[in-house]
């Protein structure tokens, strides 16, 4: 299961961006990616999560860091 | 299995328009070509002109075809034509093309709707219509020009998608060549992921509303999810296993698809084949194109076991193994 550390570790490893650029507590802030960011997060998220995230339909629309945790947390996959 | 049954002769034809990422890069300054390469593998793509048409594509490959394996138009029994940019609604292209091509009148002229899994599965119509002793051979003939339907500003379709036609005769000979067993798959509910809205009756055929929308981030899950459980499948039902597999030749989706589903099935590298940098994703003819450049390249050789599986559009999947 992932945590709040974790998931934003992936997002800015997906997103090429500098370790600490995105903020904990701060969700929205960076909430707009283009869609080979998505794709990037979502495989980087399938490959952490053993598998698990290619059968969820639910990420293809989670656009902002606050909704793909909730979808997450959803399939019991992230906790607070 | 149907033995006996072999699809060694192919042809393909691709537009004279050639479009570079470097052309792409003095169109677009703001995109981040590299980054797109990348992750999709295609460094160029063909285009066809504004009057070039997929049954004009298809017609080339059939005259290939024919030159190339010396083969007469009037020694067909079937044509089916596998496109969703057709000339018109109605008549099928399969039609024109029967008299374009100077076929016999009594072909089977089919036209089937659909795209990235369009080749395998008219194989399979293919196949079972040659088992019945309906017809002695059918000409498997895919065309398609996405490029009309793309915006001229979006970034993803614009880079990966590529015309091209390609032209495939379905025969039985006395070779050790055979077609194994089908699997398919389908799932309408991603219908709308991949959609080419007011193309249809639908939308009343609303011009303003004829542009490629793809979703992305749905197509890569549904692939990742789907992909993977049909391979397997297509395995069993062939009393096959992984490791039997001589060469794996999957739609040529994009780079990142097909080395994600290589990880995740555990297929090594030099067992798949890929021409995504020159050729870009064709949808329904990038297997039979991958087979003829594989075979070209000597990567395919007679007696190989070749894995093929086709996704896409629908959603819509279909696999089989052939014994090249």
């Amino acid at each position: 299961m992932l945590e709040e550390k974790e998931l934003i570790e992936i997002i800015e490893k997906a997103l090429e961006l500098k370790k600490g650029t995105i903020i904990s507590g701060d969700e929205d802030w960076y909430s707009l990616w283009d869609s080979l960011g998505h794709l990037s997060i979502l495989v980087k998220l399938d490959q952490v999560l053993d598998g698990k995230c290619s059968n969820i339909k639910e990420l293809s629309k989670a656009t902002s860091i606050s909704s793909i945790k909730e979808v997450l947390k959803s399939n019991n996959l992230f906790k607070d | 299995m149907s033995k006996g049954l072999s699809i060694r002769k192919i042809s393909y034809y691709l537009p004279k328009n050639v479009q570079t990422n470097d052309q792409l890069r003095s169109l677009h300054p703001d995109w981040d070509i590299e980054k797109v390469q990348e992750k999709t593998g295609i460094f160029q793509r063909y285009i066809a002109n504004k009057d070039e048409t997929s049954l004009d594509l298809g017609f080339m490959a059939c005259k290939n075809l024919f030159k190339e394996f010396d083969l007469k138009p009037q020694e067909i029994d079937a044509l089916l034509f596998i496109s969703q940019t057709p000339d018109y609604a109605l008549p099928p292209s399969s039609c024109i093309l029967q008299e374009k091509l100077c076929m016999s009148n009594d072909i089977l002229a089919l036209d089937i709707n659909l795209g990235c899994s369009g080749f395998v599965n008219s194989l399979a119509v293919a196949s079972s219509l040659l088992q019945s002793k309906a017809i002695n051979n059918c000409l498997i003939l895919c065309a398609e020009t996405y490029s009309k339907f793309i915006n001229k500003n979006d970034r993803t379709n614009k880079m990966i998608f590529s015309d091209a036609s390609s032209a495939c005769l379905l025969e039985k000979n006395n070779s050790s060549s055979s077609i194994g067993n089908f699997t398919f798959g389908c799932d309408g509910k991603g219908a709308k992921e991949l959609i080419v809205e007011g193309s249809g009756a639908r939308d009343n055929l609303e011009r303003n509303k004829q542009e490629l929308f793809m979703n992305g981030p749905a197509i890569l899950l549904f692939t990742l999810s789907q992909v993977p459980i049909l391979l397997e499948k297509t395995l069993n039902n062939n009393g096959l296993n992984l490791k039997d597999i001589d060469l794996f030749v999957f739609h040529q989706a994009s780079k990142l698809v097909l080395d994600l589903l290589c990880e995740k099935i555990g297929i090594e590298k030099h067992k798949t084949y890929s021409n995504l940098d020159k050729k870009g994703n064709t949808v329904s003819c990038s297997i039979p194109i991958a087979l003829k450049d594989a075979f070209l390249e000597k990567k395919l050789i007679p007696g190989n076991k070749v894995l093929i599986i086709g996704f896409g559009v629908g959603y819509s999947l279909g696999s089989t193994i052939i014994r090249w």
